[in-house]
């Protein structure tokens, strides 16, 4: 496989989330504004690229045995420290995000990355397929968190872009959007444009 | 380009290998931890004062009164809970609550039976914040804390110049279940609260939190506080804390006392 079709097949043909259906916890429960949405998917990327690096790297000493135990120890780590990180930078931002970092740790596209891709393959390589998938979440998640700030609250990134109502403009915000189910219905939706309109390239069904 | 090799695997090597990794794990977690504390901490501190001041500015009537509050319009005092008066040789702005109540020099055992806010252990000094307009006490502050449903809720109950109405309660650290105990938070719930009294007119302790299978008392309706539906036991935990610490035990002499 060469690198750069391991970079650019996980953003929509083979988008971690759409398409193999992985980490949508996440992308149901952090998408409410774009900004919280953003620094997950921050969060994700520093975590799965950390970690892809640090299986490659070990891949040849990792016993088979337990190899899975290793993977999630090396995975909680990197997730504690972003958390940290976190709590400590960006209070304000951690506190949105509640629990949801720390159930990176149990985001299957880490753990299917670090399993299927990282143990077999060379540190570069692994390296720019983490960084593709997390680009492939980060996609989903920020399109679903843009439009369901925008036409939940009228804002994005917090700045009014459409005046609702309540505060004298014309906009209705749907607030049926800012809900945890709409983001289910977005999510289906973006699956579905995919499979009817974009080309697949994978024998997978 | 895969390049599967076989792995030797020696139980020597496996548990060496894998004693190795959790301890580089383990080493990086601490360190960001210790490197990183000092940060978080004054991040509480900064919440903690944001929080009573946000509790003081929805206040009806005491916001329009002092204009902006600012930290400044707060004074300080510390209170010796059991004999319920304030005492002048201990500074506030060294003295830390959370040490002292798990310090057994100066803290006291609970019983179980008088700890409905389940905390063990009560420190014999704690702060409260008090507001006063043209000489006038317009607002007293008690931190109170107790154990929630995920673990120890800590907080503010927010007490009108009478000593028993009470104009707010906020939290700022909780772990209970986000989006459901953790309503605690939430303005709909906190404001449930607005406007309830501690005590009837006789002096006994009313305020409780009840839920759909409380029994109605007669005169309860400025008493009690519903309950969250989902989340009874972080509203329990919330209701039994605020009992404990306007209690007997806890700033119960002190209000008697600001009462008179």
């Amino acid at each position: 496989m060469k690198s750069e079709h391991a970079f650019t097949r996980p953003l929509l043909a083979d988008n971690p989330i759409t398409v193999q259906v992985l980490g949508i916890c996440s992308a149901l429960a952090v998408t409410k504004t774009l900004a919280t949405a953003l620094v997950m998917s921050a969060a994700v990327t520093f975590v799965l690229a950390l970690a892809s690096l640090a299986i490659s790297l070990l891949r040849r000493h990792i016993p088979r045995a337990t190899r899975l135990i290793l993977q999630i120890t090396i995975i909680a780590t990197l997730v504690m420290v972003a958390d940290l990180f976190l709590q400590a930078y960006a209070p304000e931002m951690s506190r949105r995000l509640s629990v949801f970092v720390g159930l990176i740790v149990t985001n299957c596209i880490v753990l299917g990355r670090a399993e299927s891709f990282a143990m077999h393959h060379a540190p570069g390589e692994s390296l720019v397929d983490a960084i593709g998938n997390a680009l492939g979440y980060t996609l989903v998640l920020c399109t679903i968190g843009a439009f369901r700030e925008l036409f939940g609250a009228g804002a994005l990134l917090g700045m009014t872009i459409l005046r609702p109502v309540a505060e004298g403009g014309w906009f209705h915000p749907i607030e049926l959007l800012l809900l945890p189910p709409s983001a289910f219905f977005l999510l289906g939706l973006f699956v579905w444009a995919q499979r009817r309109f974009a080309k697949r390239d994978g024998g997978q069904p | 380009m895969t390049d599967e090799r076989p792995v030797p695997e020696s139980a020597a090597k496996t548990l060496l290998v894998s004693l190795a990794v959790c301890l580089v794990c383990s080493f990086v977690v601490s360190a960001a931890a210790v490197w990183l504390r000092p940060l978080q901490r004054a991040n509480l501190e900064r919440r903690k004062t944001a929080e009573i001041l946000d509790m003081l500015r929805a206040q009806p009537g005491l916001s329009e009164l002092l204009g902006g509050i600012d930290a400044a319009a707060v004074e300080t005092r510390m209170v010796d809970l059991e004999r319920g008066v304030e005492v002048a040789d201990v500074d506030p702005a060294t003295y830390d609550l959370r040490a002292a109540s798990v310090d057994p020099a100066q803290s006291v055992a609970l019983p179980a039976d008088r700890d409905p806010a389940r905390i063990g252990r009560r420190p014999r000094l704690a702060p409260v914040h008090l507001v006063r307009h043209e000489g006038r006490l317009r607002a007293i502050i008690l931190p109170i804390y107790g154990r929630g449903y995920g673990g120890m809720i800590h907080g503010y109950l927010a007490l009108e110049g009478d000593a028993n109405t009470v104009s707010g309660v906020s939290f700022y650290e909780h772990a209970e279940t986000p989006g459901i105990g953790a309503a605690i938070t939430g303005p709909t719930w906190r404001g449930r609260w607005s406007g309830k009294r501690l005590r009837d007119a006789e002096g006994a302790l009313r305020i409780r939190v009840v839920d759909a299978k409380t029994p109605e008392a007669a005169g309860d309706a400025l008493h009690r506080v519903d309950a969250i539906s989902g989340a009874t036991r972080s509203s329990q935990g919330v209701g039994h804390m605020v009992r404990f610490w306007t209690g007997p035990d806890g700033f119960g002499p002190y209000l008697e006392g600001l009462r008179r």
